[in-house]
């Protein structure tokens, strides 16, 4: 008979050993990734400086299609960013356990990926160095700005995410950072010094950190949720064909709760893999995100049958020729593509419990973001080259530059995440350790006969 | 002389205990202090050490975020008056989109104040610490005049403590 393995009750010693570890050994393949990422984020920047240089129309933009790949990619990197920090707060709200080994690859996200997506509103600007214009400052003719230009709701939304979002990252970091500050030399216990202001984990500290936590979970969720549908509203609000949807808010956020659990999946299974963390990002915690994220898939599929079955059936003239484009016309090999992407594959995947295991998991979350990305454009460029006039029609096709800008972007997000990854755990240890304790407390009070119990996981903070 | 000591417990019943027996016997709970890994879930070890004011700071930085919005959208419209896209002046929906946001973002704000506020974070001052916090060690930290030594020594002893270092 096979015996079962014994649970995995690791000390504070060994825990911080486990989540420390990757911070203080680099090995040459990640100064190999860095390189490759490195190069990458440069691509970015050179294809930029060379629009700057040459002018806007480097980026391919022009009559009638002047929202391209940029927006597209803003509003697909403002939807990844919602994975993170509403799902941390959502799960820290109704204390999942689960959340614990989580809550920091997914607030890592939301950061990074708001930085990403808020480079793509300057870049797409004439003249990027004027950005600041946006900032509300009256300038020499006491001239404010246009507060009732969605761009300027968004500009204003998107910073107090992201705002929200690195102090929601970063307070439940304070105590990893003592931790890390006590274990490390160097120049790296003057870093973490710094980063830890001082914390000594006493019971006042701890009373106060959770309870500013608690009070940004509350305040996060309903941020997050404006943002996007903010975002959803530089369309919405505007008269153009398949734009002005009331739906458009909610339709935005799913799309961008589902494409962010994508995502976060990814961004977890390199982790457990690369990180060697196989014990403490568990398959439960894939099997639970990978439920979420077949509700949202179905979701998703509900909102855009909705969208384009009412158009369908209404039958307004401007409508009908977008509509038609995506779905038998120049546009639908994309548009096909994308439901089979956002739902063909993901659902038997993620609803077949035999299926559902991390590898493809991991194979339907690409999918999902492959799917999502396309969503995004199909919403903009098909509408955008079939405006109310027809003798306005105009076709589309992205510049080497703008393709090098927004799909370099990648190539920036995974480096921040990277360099992230290494000076932080992306496991909260003192979270784990809590749940540790949790779960033993829990196993004592209602099966104090169970504590000798091999059955694996018994006290594991995920159950 | 005012002297300070570091006791090491296992479990956080003991640092429970040792704070008690060490009441019971005057030494003012304003000088102890109890160090952990991890939140200690259930009633506070150390008497008074619960009480916050950071709902109220979220709140009075959401009042503040949300007059300053408010006057933002409003204040500038009016100061230079200009008709855009047939909106009114003052449109409400604008006001009130800005005036969300920047509630949100000053009850943010005040929060992480608050917090550091009520921390007194920032602080690289020695302050008494043991390092075996992080290793899960519960760190009892007595601050006593030298003539409570004794006392101190007795009620912490009696507590189960595994090292009680004084510095």
């Amino acid at each position: 008979m096979a015996q079962i393995p014994a649970p995995f009750r690791p000390t504070e010693e060994q825990i911080n050993r486990d989540l420390l570890g990757p911070l203080f050994k680099t090995g040459p393949k990640y100064y190999a990734a860095l390189a490759v990422l490195i190069a990458v984020t440069g691509m970015v920047f050179v294809a930029w400086f060379f629009q700057l240089a040459y002018g806007i129309g480097m980026a391919g933009k022009n009559r009638p299609s002047f929202w391209g790949l940029y927006i597209t990619t803003f509003v697909f990197w403002i939807g990844i960013s919602h994975a993170g920090t509403l799902i941390s707060a959502i799960l820290r709200v109704v204390q999942a356990e689960w959340r614990r080994p989580i809550t920091r690859c997914a607030e890592a996200i939301t950061t990074f990926a708001l930085c990403t997506g808020s480079l793509f509103p300057i870049v797409h600007l004439g003249r990027a160095w004027l950005f600041y214009w946006m900032v509300p400052y009256p300038n020499s003719r006491y001239l404010w700005p246009n507060f009732q230009s969605p761009l300027m709701w968004d500009f204003i939304a998107i910073n107090t995410y992201l705002t929200g979002s690195v102090t929601y990252l970063y307070l439940p970091m304070i105590p990893d950072m003592a931790v890390a500050r006590d274990k490390a030399t160097g120049w790296r216990k003057k870093m973490y010094r710094i980063l830890a202001l001082g914390w000594r984990g006493t019971e006042r500290e701890w009373l106060r950190l959770e309870k500013a936590i608690s009070i940004m979970a509350l305040i996060i969720i309903p941020v997050a949720v404006s943002v996007h549908t903010i975002v959803s509203w530089d369309f919405a609000m505007t008269l153009m064909p398949m734009w002005r949807s009331t739906i458009f808010g909610p339709y935005f956020v799913v799309g961008a709760i589902f494409s962010g659990i994508a995502a976060l999946l990814i961004a977890m299974v390199l982790i457990r893999k690369y990180f060697k963390l196989e014990r403490y990002l568990l398959p439960i915690h894939f099997d639970n995100l990978a439920k979420m994220l077949l509700a949202m898939s179905l979701l998703w599929f509900y909102f855009t049958f909705t969208e384009y079955l009412v158009t369908w059936y209404g039958n307004e003239a401007p409508e009908m020729p977008v509509f038609w484009s995506k779905i038998s016309g120049r546009f639908a090999p994309l548009f096909w593509l994308m439901v089979v992407c956002n739902f063909i594959i993901p659902f038997p995947i993620l609803a077949i419990r035999k299926l559902r295991t991390i590898p493809m998991i991991f194979f339907a979350s690409t999918c999902i973001l492959v799917g999502m990305w396309l969503e995004r454009f199909l919403i903009i460029v098909p509408t955008l080259t079939h405006p109310f006039l027809p003798y306005n029609y105009g076709t589309y096709w992205p510049s080497v530059t703008e393709a090098c800008i927004a799909g370099g972007t990648l190539g920036l997000f995974v480096l921040l995440y990277f360099l992230f990854a290494k000076f932080s755990p992306m496991i909260s240890i003192w979270e784990i350790e809590e749940g540790y304790s949790v779960a033993k407390h829990s196993v004592e009070s209602h099966h104090p006969s169970s504590l000798g119990s091999s059955v694996p996981g018994d006290v594991h903070p995920a159950h | 002389m005012a002297q300070t000591c570091l006791v090491k417990f296992t479990e956080h019943t003991q640092a429970r205990m040792a704070v008690r027996r060490l009441i019971q016997e005057g030494i003012d709970p304003k000088s102890m202090e109890v160090m952990s890994s991890q939140p200690i879930h259930g009633e506070s070890i150390v008497p008074d050490n619960d009480s916050t004011k950071l709902r109220t700071w979220a709140l009075s930085g959401a009042t503040i975020g949300l007059l300053g919005g408010f006057s933002l959208s409003t204040i500038t419209a009016l100061n230079y008056p200009l008709v855009k896209g047939g909106m009114p002046i003052v449109a409400p929906w604008t006001v009130g989109l800005i005036t969300y946001e920047t509630t949100m973002l000053g009850a943010v704000l005040a929060t992480l104040v608050g917090l550091l506020v009520e921390l007194r974070l920032p602080n690289f001052k020695n302050l008494p610490y043991d390092a075996s916090v992080v290793d899960g060690g519960i760190v009892l930290a007595v601050g006593c005049p030298e003539a409570s030594r004794p006392v101190v020594e007795r009620a912490l002893s009696a507590s189960g403590a595994t090292r009680v270092n004084w510095v």
